[in-house]
């Protein structure tokens, strides 16, 4: 199975992904850790801010509680001059911006107010407890909140006792209006949705900085009352009094021992970090669509140039001429005017290449041509010997069309007998690489015709690098009708000697056998016709002796004529008989010593025998006439149907390589019956060594 | 009495025989055979002491015919008259089994003495046939015994046989002429050789010439 190879949009898309969610992610985490700066430095400014404001009421209240004090030790008080101490009062009422300024008596009994006129009936104090604590302890008093017996709402006051002589003779009320501290608070311009409350003592809310109204007088949550009797201040996570989260930090002031809360909702810390993230979220979203979107684009754009070009290039493999329609990027573009040139130049060169081809091919019709109308087969195989060229002349000397003999082994035209030969030549050839070198040496090739028929050859072969390996060529000649020629001249050439041998013979058997033998009975009968004379006178007997002598000669003489034309013990008595007589002849006209050896006897048949014969006989004569030998040695033997023939001298020898020696030498002779045997001869000679003559005939053993 | 019976294709020859024979009184001319057929007819069927054959006749002839009648007339003793004077024609017939060999233009003069020879059961070949015959009994033997011999003394050998002399080898090899002769000394002694004509043949026989050429 092949993988899914991904698109490009595919790719694209990645792409998009890979930027956008690291950058998201990365963005994150630097908004959290302004969130996180951001969060540190308002928890660090609450608690400075709750610690301000705690300073800030305690000076109210230590102002209210001094200025009530320097009231305390009015002179006007202590002359009870309480008309004008009352005058005095107001005017601290109105710089300290108190509710109501009061005297109480060590009876509990108001003595004035700054409400009631002087003089005028006074209600009675309400908040006794604190005023008490003051006459006892003669220590001055800031009180919790309290619902006013005056003004009946809530508020708080200051008790500062008014001492004469070591004596406290009165308490001095001052009260404040709960709004003060909330103006206090307000005037700190909190942000908006932040909280800030102030707390007495016991936990009840004396300002708020919203809905003080609806608070004012209320106890803290439990848990925070808890903590504020535990700790001066503290940052903490909290709920308020309408239950909404707030993150809480309180600081008790010192004086007063009240405590200001300063919160700040949770909702309105994160909001920010929510609304950051929601806003990355969005962009990262955006970034998102837009980036994939684009890409896909891009994708489709890149696809569609692609699918352009993939078209540019189909129609070059068709060698249509290209036309690239306009890209979507100006590389698609490159690449098309590049095809587009590609396609011109394809299209220039194949107009060449087609041109060439034409060329090309007139030239190999032209040598086709010329290739068959030679006369000689011209075949041409590869490396593998597949025959790739097969001419006309091939054709008709092997009888195979060229079309069937294509392609197939070069073996297909040999007889099978030389098969084995013939592929160690080419391989030694093609290794060697000589050209034009004659196939098989001396002896003659046969080919095979498709009908089975060998006829003798002669073939060249030469060969020829090519970029597809080695070709090599080969021109064969049918020599069919030259040996024909040959053998016929041969067998001329034999019957001739034949013929010449067998007209030698007759005439030499005449000679011998009629002539001869007349003088040799004309001999007999002279000497019975002498024998038989009654009478036989001195002259006669001379001239009857004479004329027999002249007989003797008369048949010497026929003789030898009879023996030099041919020797008659060739026929009568064979071979080695004629050999040993022809040596003894040699060694008693020459006097060189001759020695014949022949294992057995040799029964050859005619021509051999003649032809051996004659061989030997002008060896013989070579050797009487050139050699200057005192030894030669003759030896004929018959080994696995070979005849071997030596005839050896210890003469002066020869350089056999001497252009004039083999004629001059009587050798020409020698070949031409060596050939008429289809033998071999050698001759092995240097000067001083003497001469070798070694002849090797194969006898056929079907003849 | 000598009975004769007279085998050759030639009638005036044969009457020049029966002139030749009608001189000695003790010999008498029986039967007469042109051919080969007619030879072996009388040898079968006549009565005769001596058959006068002609190497050279139609028919079955010469030392074949000779063969034949050693063979189905092994009593029957041949004189062989001929035309041919060669050696070889006797040898052949006198080891086919001829008891004597003549050559016709002797026959005047030798062959009632040979008739006479053979019809007393001898034998009648010339000195030269006999000492053919003695020749061809001692055939030589194909022994090599150069292979015995030290490499130095084969050396010796190679150079003798080509001609060089005595000196001319010590100067070669490179050694005292003294010693040259000792070693050919040797060598003949071991070869059984008497004479350097009989180490050259024996060098050629065997092919030992050419080896020296370098």
């Amino acid at each position: 199975m092949r993988r899914k190879t991904p698109s490009i949009r595919e790719r694209l898309v990645v792409l998009v992904l890979a930027i956008v969610i690291p950058l998201s992610t990365i963005v994150s985490f630097f908004l959290f850790d302004k969130y996180h700066e951001a969060r540190q430095k308002v928890e660090a400014s609450k608690i400075a801010m709750a610690r301000a404001l705690a300073t800030a009421v305690d000076e109210r209240l230590a102002n209210v509680q001094d200025s009530m004090a320097v009231l305390a030790t009015s002179r006007l008080l202590r002359l009870e001059d309480l008309s004008h101490f009352r005058d005095q009062a107001l005017e601290v009422k109105k710089l300290q911006q108190l509710t109501v300024i009061g005297l109480i008596n060590p009876q509990l009994q108001p003595v004035l107010n700054t409400v009631t006129p002087y003089g005028e009936a006074l209600r009675p104090a309400a908040s006794a407890p604190f005023i008490k604590s003051v006459f006892a302890d003669g220590y001055p008093v800031i009180t919790d909140l309290f619902k006013g017996s005056l003004r009946g709402t809530q508020t708080f006051s200051v008790g500062v006792p008014v001492s004469h002589n070591g004596a406290v003779v009165y308490t001095l009320v001052g009260g404040i209006d709960p709004l003060d501290i909330v103006k206090m608070l307000q005037q700190q311009r909190l942000p908006p949705g932040w909280l800030a409350a102030v707390v007495d003592r016991s936990g009840t809310i004396v300002a708020r900085s919203q809905d003080q109204e609806l608070f004012v007088g209320q106890k803290v949550r439990q848990s925070l009352l808890t903590r504020m009797g535990q700790v001066e201040e503290e940052l903490a996570e909290g709920k308020s009094l309408e239950d909404v989260q707030f993150l809480t930090a309180f600081s008790r002031a010192p004086r007063s021992g009240w405590t200001v809360v300063i919160g700040l909702p949770y909702d309105l810390l994160t909001e920010q970090l929510q609304s950051s993230l929601a806003w990355l979220f969005a962009g990262a979203i955006a970034l998102l669509a837009s980036g994939s979107a684009l890409a896909w684009r891009f994708g489709q754009q890149l696809v569609g140039s692609m699918h352009s070009l993939k078209e540019v290039a189909s129609q070059l493999g068709r060698r249509e001429p290209v036309c690239a329609p306009p890209m979507a990027f100006a590389e698609a573009d490159e690449l098309g005017l590049a095809l587009e040139q590609a396609s011109r130049d394809l299209l220039a060169a194949d107009a060449v290449l087609r041109s060439n081809e034409i060329q090309l091919h007139q030239a190999g019709s032209r040598l086709a041509g010329l290739v068959d109308s030679a006369m000689d087969a011209i075949i041409t195989i590869d490396e593998d010997q597949k025959i790739v060229l097969f001419n006309r002349a091939a054709e008709r000397i092997f009888g195979q069309p060229r079309n069937d003999i294509l392609d197939k082994s070069l073996l297909a035209l040999m007889p099978t007998r030389f098969h084995q030969d013939h592929g160690d030549m080419v391989k030694r050839f093609g290794m060697t690489g000589i050209t034009g070198r004659r196939m098989g040496g001396q002896t003659t090739l046969f080919g095979l015709r498709a009908n089975g028929e060998e006829f003798p050859m002669e073939a060249s072969i030469s060969h020829l690098d090519t970029p597809e390996g080695k070709l090599f060529t080969v021109v064969v000649r049918d020599v069919t009708e030259r040996v024909r020629a040959e053998e016929s001249l041969a067998t001329l050439s034999a019957n001739a000697s034949a013929l010449r041998e067998a007209e030698k013979r007759k005439i030499a058997r005449e000679l011998h056998d009629d002539l001869a033998q007349t003088m040799t009975v004309l001999k007999i009968d002279l000497i019975s016709l002498r024998d038989s004379l009654p009478v036989l006178t001195e002259s006669l007997a001379t001239k009857i002796s004479r004329m027999v002598t002249l007989l003797d000669a008369g048949v010497t003489a026929t003789r030898r004529i009879a023996a030099d034309l041919r020797p008659l013990l060739l026929d009568d008595l064979g071979l080695p008989a004629a050999l040993e007589w022809l040596v003894q002849g040699f060694q008693e006209r020459t006097g060189v010593a001759c020695e014949l050896d022949m294992s057995g006897e040799i029964d050859l048949p005619e021509p051999h025998a003649t032809e051996i014969f004659r061989i030997v006989q002008e060896a013989l004569t070579n050797v009487s006439k050139h050699a200057q030998a005192t030894h030669v040695f003759i030896k004929l033997e018959l080994v696995a149907e070979i005849l071997h023939l030596r005839v050896q001298d210890n003469g002066r020898g020869f350089q056999v390589e001497a252009e004039s020696a083999p004629q001059s030498l009587g050798i020409g002779g020698l070949q031409e019956r060596v050939a008429l045997l289809k033998g071999q001869m050698k001759i092995v000679s240097a000067p001083g060594r003497g001469t070798r003559l070694k002849v090797e005939i194969k006898m056929k053993t079907d003849q | 009495m000598i009975r004769i019976i007279i085998a050759d294709d030639h009638a005036i020859f044969r009457e020049g025989v029966k002139r030749i024979v009608d001189s000695a009184a003790d010999i008498t001319v029986v039967g007469e055979a042109a051919d080969g057929d007619a030879v072996m007819r009388k040898v079968r069927d006549s009565e005769f002491d001596v058959l006068l054959l002609d190497m050279s006749m139609p028919g079955r002839s010469g030392v074949e015919l000779i063969k034949w009648i050693r063979l189905h007339a092994p009593n029957c003793r041949v004189l062989v008259l001929s035309m041919h004077e060669e050696v070889q024609y006797a040898v052949r017939a006198i080891k086919a089994g001829a008891r004597g060999y003549l050559t016709k233009e002797s026959a005047p003069n030798l062959l009632v003495e040979g008739l006479r020879k053979i019809a007393s059961g001898g034998a009648f070949i010339s000195s030269e046939i006999a000492e053919q015959l003695a020749l061809g009994a001692m055939a030589g033997q194909d022994s090599r015994p150069h292979e015995g011999l030290t490499d130095r003394e084969f050396n010796v050998f190679l150079l003798l046989a080509v001609g060089i002399s005595n000196s001319e080898i010590a100067v070669k090899l490179g050694i005292s002429v003294k010693t040259v002769s000792t070693h050919k000394a040797n060598l003949m002694q071991k070869m059984g050789l008497t004479n350097q004509s009989d180490l050259i043949r024996y060098a050629m026989r065997h092919e030992l010439i050419d080896q020296s050429a370098r």
